[in-house]
């Protein structure tokens, strides 16, 4: 888990995308036009724009999660480039393993798994070792303030607090080159989003490149190096 | 193939019956005989052929009849067995229908005889070259237990696809923790086919095994022949630690002794009484003719305590 | 990127099934790779298990060819293949798992024997090996190895679904078909069973193709997915890709309709 890359950046150039609502008659709803962006490493990059903009989707684009209509999204990793926008849907997922990491607010839940290899998944899945990944695991979640009793709980059952700290810990628990966040202290204590902010700091100063959305400005100001504007485009209907 | 084992038999019989020479007309010998050769020349693989009515109903041996009756020339001499005994009705009756239509020898004795039909046994008394043994078959195909589709056993056969078979095996012994199959127990012929050896106990399996007589098979309901040409081997399926054992008893034969053959068990009264003697009648009364006893000192020097046996039933 | 993790296992070109004049499926290309988990996913009679069927050589299609990856001769079309390769390679190096159990196991042997057929046949003649193998598979699949000798009939769906799951994977295969592997079961057992074949697909790095009309399966465990509707592929791309940025208006509809628990 300790740093894997020495340089890394991401770069957005032209990125358009539209949603087309065929069930809606084939609205069509453009989100981004020409958007264009650059991340060194460490570097903290924060979206901003009023709500509805296109920030969440511009990251979901970089994660290949929405597919994109033009324009190019390139991840330089040591000597390598990837191009989010050609990769085949298995070099996305070798990305996502081990390249881009992606904290939302929300966590995907998985049944019966208990919260310490919800933690642990993504580092075994890349091929450490048990015994290690649930050591980072517990140091996370410790961090994170989740108590000891729950761990080997499903996180199904916990509260909204609680399932948003178990996913945070999970995005954290490989050092990712590119990281994405969007809004992950949104209802979080004060206590909390301290130590996500500290986890968001060591990642800019083991060199990752974050992009992310915080509304909380007292978290923006904490983490980000520069501010990027994603402004709403006129709709065309 | 040894022409003198399938002798020409177009002779008509004598016209006292009616009949042809063994009762099926020579076309349907000839095509028999034709399915035969084919069986003979794929060791284990089961030939179709187009079974006739015979005035027997099914399951009394039908198959082999057909058999006995395309390979059985004017100077045979047959013996018919059912339960290694020659004295039972199948077995009366069969060898009186052949003594009938085809006019030949019959004798009780295994080592008389040229050709041998039996029903759920093989002699004790080796088999010699120059000898046909035929058995009745009730149910061909091996696998007809755990696949019905003929279509899709035959496809089994043809790519030697039979771990299936071991399925079965693998069943007995985690059930009774011993291979408890105890009749028709599955070989291998000539280390390709899988074979039924028809329901004779397991304790003829070596038998089967490069025996110098031609042994025939012949399934008259399912129409299918299969051979088991002379020496050829055929190995009883097992498992590397669960290997292939025969029957055992702890008593020998109580009117002979004998302590190598397959023994039946005999109620002799309804006080619980009873008596292990040889399934093979004519081995049995071989070895009292030559002065060998069992433990029975009432035993009687021939076949009437099986008579008697058969009576009280 | 490992060169396993490059390997391509199965290709599929221009795959073509009518029935009489009805189209099964029509001019469906795709490439699976090692370690890559498909699903596929349409309504019924969209013509995904007529792909599936045709894919595993159960079916022979139309036109069109289908590659696999063999492990003694690489990359052959499976109908250039005898018969007895094409069967062996069933056994052996690919698993089905069906809807039914009925249609993937002996329900009149026990469920040891069940699992041990498949290595029996494969020539494994040391019956404490087999039942030692079939054990530990039982165990993998989460289920009581106290009930190994009783019959399939006696056990629950969930129950017969995972035995059928074990007889599968105790050959080691590299590619496992599933055809609604979770379909016709209770909910909570549908989630335990997802996560059991979620795991295993991931320990052993298995690749699979899953035909499914439940988004929830597909979304849980597929990499990859297509679309399919009227015998045709109207999408395809990365599983979240599809289900939370469908392009095709047939997908937007079948997003559109599930339920969200």
């Amino acid at each position: 888990m300790t740093k894997q890359y020495s340089s890394v950046s991401l770069a957005v150039k032209d990125l358009s995308k539209t949603f087309v609502l065929h069930e809606q008659g084939g609205t069509k709803l453009p989100v981004l036009n020409a958007f264009d962006m650059q991340v060194l490493g460490g570097e903290c990059v924060a979206l901003v724009g009023p709500s509805g903009a296109g920030k969440s989707t511009l990251l979901k684009c970089i994660y290949a999660n929405y597919l994109s209509d033009s324009g190019s999204i390139r991840i330089n990793l040591d000597d390598t480039t990837h191009d989010i926008r050609s990769a085949p849907p298995r070099e996305i997922v070798r990305l996502r393993k081990s390249t881009i990491g992606y904290v939302s607010q929300f966590l995907r839940v998985i049944p019966r798994v208990s919260s310490l290899d919800v933690v642990g998944e993504p580092l075994r899945s890349i091929g450490v070792d048990e015994r290690l990944a649930s050591d980072k695991a517990r140091e996370l979640l410790t961090r994170l303030n989740i108590p000891e009793r729950l761990w080997p709980l499903p996180p199904a059952t916990f509260s909204g607090g609680e399932q948003q700290r178990v996913n945070i810990a999970r995005g954290f628990a490989i050092d990712y080159p590119v990281l994405l966040l969007d809004e992950p202290t949104a209802a979080l204590d004060r206590a909390n989003g301290e130590v996500v902010i500290e986890l968001i700091n060591e990642a800019k100063d083991r060199g990752a490149a974050i992009i992310g959305i915080f509304h909380d400005e007292e978290v923006r100001d904490a983490v980000a190096t520069s501010v990027a504007e994603v402004a709403p485009i006129q709709r065309a209907a | 193939m040894n022409e003198q084992t399938i002798p020409a038999s177009g002779t008509p019989a004598s016209g006292k019956t009616g009949y042809n020479f063994a009762y099926l007309d020579e076309q349907t010998k000839r095509m028999i005989r034709r399915t035969i050769l084919k069986a003979v020349s794929i060791p284990g693989y089961q030939v179709p052929f187009g079974s006739r009515e015979m005035p027997l109903p099914y399951g009394w041996g039908t198959g082999g009849i057909q058999v006995t009756a395309s390979v059985i020339g004017p100077d045979d001499t047959l013996k018919v067995i059912d339960q290694g005994a020659d004295d039972t009705t199948n077995a009366v009756s069969i060898r009186r229908f052949f003594a009938r239509t085809a006019g030949v020898a019959t004798t009780d004795e295994t080592g008389e005889a040229t050709v041998i039909q039996t029903r759920h046994r093989i002699p004790e008394e080796p088999l010699k070259h120059g000898q046909i043994l035929v058995y009745q078959v009730p149910i061909p195909e091996p696998l007809r237990w755990l696949e019905p589709r003929e279509s899709e056993t035959r496809k089994m056969h043809a790519l030697q696809e039979y771990g299936v078979m071991y399925v079965r095996l693998y069943e007995d012994i985690s059930k009774y923790g011993h291979i408890s199959t105890a009749y028709d127990y599955p070989v291998i012929v000539n280390s390709r086919y899988l074979m039924r050896p028809s329901p004779i106990p397991k304790f003829d399996n070596p038998k089967m095994d490069n025996n110098p007589a031609l042994q025939l098979f012949g399934a008259g309901r399912e129409k299918r022949i299969y051979a088991v040409p002379p020496y050829t081997s055929v190995k009883s399926l097992d498992f590397k630690d669960y290997p292939f054992e025969i029957q055992k008893w702890e008593e020998d034969c109580a009117l002979c002794g004998a302590e190598n053959s397959f023994l039946d068990e005999i109620i002799i009264d309804d006080q619980g009484g009873r008596m292990f003697v040889c399934s093979d009648s004519d081995y049995c009364q071989k070895r009292r003719e030559a002065g060998y006893r069992g433990k029975d000192p009432s035993a009687p020097r021939g076949n009437e305590l099986l008579d008697d046996a058969a009576e009280s039933a | 990127m490992t060169l396993e993790e490059e390997r391509l296992l199965l290709r599929v070109t221009n795959l073509t099934k009518y029935y009489d004049l009805i189209i099964g499926c029509r001019n469906i290309s795709f490439d699976l790779y090692r370690g890559e988990v498909l699903g596929i996913v349409g309504e019924s009679g969209s013509g995904k298990s007529t792909l599936l069927n045709c894919i595993s050589a159960r079916m022979e299609p139309s036109a069109g060819m289908v590659e696999y990856d063999t492990r003694a001769e690489g990359l052959k079309d499976l109908f250039q293949l005898s018969e007895a390769e094409r069967r062996m390679l069933m056994r052996t190096d690919w698993g089905f798992v069906h809807q039914n159990p009925c249609d993937g196991l002996r329900m009149g042997v026990s469920a040891g024997a069940n699992i041990g057929e498949r290595l029996m046949a494969v020539g494994a003649r040391v019956y404490g090996d087999i039942r030692e193998s079939a054990s530990a598979w039982l165990t993998r699949v989460e289920f009581d190895t106290d009930r190994m000798d009783h019959l399939p009939r006696t056990f629950s769906g969930g129950m017969q679904q995972r035995v059928q799951i074990a007889r599968n994977l105790v050959t080691e295969p590299r590619l496992v078909f599933m055809d609604e592997p979770t379909g016709g079961l209770d909910v909570s057992v549908q989630a335990r069973l997802l996560d059991l074949l979620r795991k295993l697909v991931d320990d052993l790095g298995l690749s699979a193709i899953i035909v499914t009309h439940d988004l929830t399966v597909a979304r849980m465990l597929s990499h990859r997915l297509i679309v399919m509707r009227g015998g045709e592929v109207v999408e395809s791309g990365l599983t979240d890709q599809v289900l939370d940025d469908p392009q095709h208006p047939y997908s937007q509809l079948l997003v559109s309709s599930i339920l969200q628990a």
